[in-house]
């Protein structure tokens, strides 16, 4: 099998799946992408179909899914949870479907889930709590769990910023946000920091003026903000119009290193810090996939973008190594996923035996419109 | 704390008050409920931040929104209701024809916005603080009051000491017997949708300002808010429909502030239900609905 990859991610795959890759016949391989290109996680969607379309044609083009020709479906469920149910249920049922990759949030896989693992088909979500892995041996997702990645940032502003207190603010309507409240409401508090008061909110709230009042009268030294990108960087804005300390510790999770925060909160949301599983310049199979990324679509990526990229070559690496193109097989390939190159985390990703993804994060800061590493 | 988000209510509630009397205006001199009127407000928005992010001041985003929805507005009249009235049994005609209106504005807006959330730049009004007897409030809140109060009350004059706002309540009270002193309906009509256009224009730029998020949908809370407020306040109401947002702004931000996230709808609507248990036409409603109606 020759590879002829034009970035060093693709390379080092196709090394990889050139020394696991199973000897299988050429088939066609169908996948039905559900991944929100609008409504309120289109922030997620747009981007990791940027990426995945960025990995497909590298991959396509070096050769990367065997001798095999996959085709991807791609629809937009608008962020509705119930379009993303029907939309499983379509692509479950038809049996020329091989897997699932979507939906985006854990709201939509936790509805969906259940469906294709009853109906046996391998659904590879983007969804961020756990809990949707329990639904069954079908299910895979491409972001590690709450606790791993929201662990590192709550631990350095606790012990290294050292807040007396810290404000807590998070969407009510989405499983994954309510978990990443969760998570570092308990690791703060554990390690020393009093939670002054925590709020929720709905992810379609934009009137923040008795929240940001409450904020303000509170004067914690810290804001903790867990929700869609464009919603915490509407929290921060009114809460500083409405006077909170300039000085006020912001941390976030990792919606705050996409683009869209940035953009929606301009230099409201300068110093916020949030976890990182992608760093442009953490590797230079990151940096190339950066420059790729800008060059096709003129902007640069941010971890959504990583995320569809990353994807992609999970589950080119999954039709690669499939003793041959079936649900169940690929089912099995996916689940043996070990040391996949990536552009996310510490470079590589394997699934632990509960499908949890493991790549590694690094604690980011804003500074300046851009993300850099904390002094 | 109460004071403050009384305080915090009431600005929210003056713009509020800016969005439900255009509605309430159209109603209480046509009993037409315009159901476009939201995407109206969103237009507003649109045009404010596509005027600023050119470069150009707020004051002249804020003109443009203006004039744009007022002109929008009189299409919408033209198009959806001219020729409905014509029929004498317009009222719900012209509410799904305002729905149709209104679908097709914010599809188109949506369009042009590629469906995203947009905001003005945080810089565009200068966070300054002043802080009275224990009260804060910032100068955009002043900017948001000073506004709302100046045309709430522009339009109290307009409508009860100037010689249009005698014709409109002429045409209110009875359309053929104004024609016989010479009122033009149609062009009155056109007049008040062009006001009842650029106050929602005005409303929709305050609430981006505001609450930093303009998007194609953002009008649909609105328009729920200014039913429960128009009919709070009693159908075609001006002064119903001020005090009823402004205690409506006041609910809501008590609700939001002291009690259990996910209650406010709730509260507010109970309290709507129990008003008009007590006062079927709202506080400030006369039974043949609209209050424009009989005033000398």
């Amino acid at each position: 099998m020759a590879f002829d990859y034009r970035t060093p991610g693709a390379a080092a795959l196709a090394a990889l799946l050139a020394t696991t890759a199973a000897p299988a016949m050429a088939e066609e391989v169908n996948i039905g992408v559900i991944l929100s290109q609008s409504g309120n996680y289109a922030f997620v969607g747009v981007p990791v179909v940027n990426g995945m379309r960025l990995a497909y044609d590298e991959i396509v083009e070096a050769g990367g899914f065997g001798d095999n020709t996959v085709n991807f479906e791609y629809e937009d469920n608008r962020s509705d949870r119930a379009e993303a149910v029907t939309l499983v249920g379509r692509f479950a049922r038809d049996a020329d479907y091989d897997m699932i990759v979507g939906p985006i949030a854990t709201s939509e896989a936790m509805a969906t889930a259940p469906i294709a693992n009853e109906m046996e088909i391998p659904m590879f979500t983007t969804a961020t709590s756990p809990d949707v892995l329990a639904i069954g041996e079908w299910i895979f997702k491409s972001t590690e769990t709450a606790d791993a990645y929201m662990e590192p940032v709550a631990l350095y502003v606790a012990n290294e910023l050292q807040p007396e207190s810290c404000f807590v603010v998070g969407i009510r309507d989405n499983e994954g946000y309510v978990t990443q409240r969760r998570i570092v409401t308990d690791l703060l508090s554990s390690n020393g920091v009093e939670i002054a008061a925590e709020e929720t909110i709905l992810s379609t709230d934009v009137d923040f003026t008795a929240l940001s009042t409450t904020i303000v009268n509170t004067a914690a030294p810290c804001l903790f903000v867990t929700a869609p990108p464009e919603t915490a960087a509407n929290v921060i804005i009114q809460a500083r119009q409405a006077g909170m300390d300039p000085e006020t510790i912001l941390l976030g999770d990792s919606g705050m290193g996409s683009q869209q925060f940035m953009d929606a909160g301009g230099s409201a949301v300068d110093g916020a810090y949030f976890p990182a599983s992608f760093v442009i310049d953490a590797t230079e199979m990151s940096r190339q996939f950066a420059a790729d990324y800008e060059e096709a679509y003129g902007n640069p990526p941010d971890i959504w973008a990583a995320t569809g990229y990353t994807m992609m070559y999970v589950v080119a690496n999954a039709v690669a190594n499939a003793e041959e193109i079936s649900r169940e097989d690929l089912r099995a390939a996916m689940a043996a996923t070990s040391d996949i190159p990536v552009v996310m985390g510490q470079g590589s990703l394997s699934f632990d035996e509960n499908r949890v993804p493991h790549m590694g994060g690094v604690v980011m800061r804003i500074s300046d419109g851009t993300w850099v590493a904390p002094e | 704390m109460i004071a403050q988000q009384l305080l915090n209510g009431l600005i929210v509630g003056g713009v509020y008050a800016l969005f439900a009397l255009g509605f309430t205006l159209v109603f209480g001199i046509q009993k037409i409920l315009n159901l476009a009127h939201g995407a109206i407000f969103t237009v507003g928005a649109f045009v404010s931040w596509y005027v600023v992010s050119l470069g150009l001041p707020l004051l002249l985003g804020i003109l443009a929104s203006i004039v744009v929805c007022g002109l929008l507005s009189m299409l919408v009249e033209f198009v959806c209701f001219s020729r409905l009235r014509k029929t004498g049994d317009e009222e719900f005609g012209a509410i799904i024809s305002s729905i149709g209106a209104g679908l097709v504005i914010m599809t188109v807006v949506q369009r042009l916005s590629n469906t995203r959330v947009l905001r003005f730049p945080f810089e565009t009004f200068p966070v300054r603080i002043y802080e009275f007897a224990g009260l804060r409030i910032t100068l955009l809140q002043l900017f948001m009051v000073g506004c709302a109060a100046l045309l709430v009350l522009a339009l109290y004059i307009l409508i009860y000491r100037t010689s249009f706002g005698r014709r409109i309540r002429a045409v209110t009270d009875n359309e053929r017997a104004s024609t016989l002193v010479a009122i033009n309906p149609n062009a009155t009509y056109r007049q008040v949708y062009f006001i009842s256009g650029a106050l929602a224009g005005v409303a929709g730029v305050l609430v981006g300002l505001a609450f930093s998020s303009i998007h194609f949908a953002m009008g649909e809370p609105y328009l729920l808010f200014a039913f429960v407020i128009v009919i709070l306040g009693g159908l075609g109401s001006i002064l119903g429909a001020t005090i009823a947002a402004l205690l409506f702004g006041m609910m809501q931000t008590l609700t939001i502030a002291f009690l259990p996230s996910g209650l406010t709808n709730t509260i507010i609507f109970l309290a709507l239900f129990l008003i008009l248990m007590v006062r079927p036409n709202g506080l400030f409603g006369k039974e043949a609905a609209g209050a424009l109606r009989g005033r000398r």
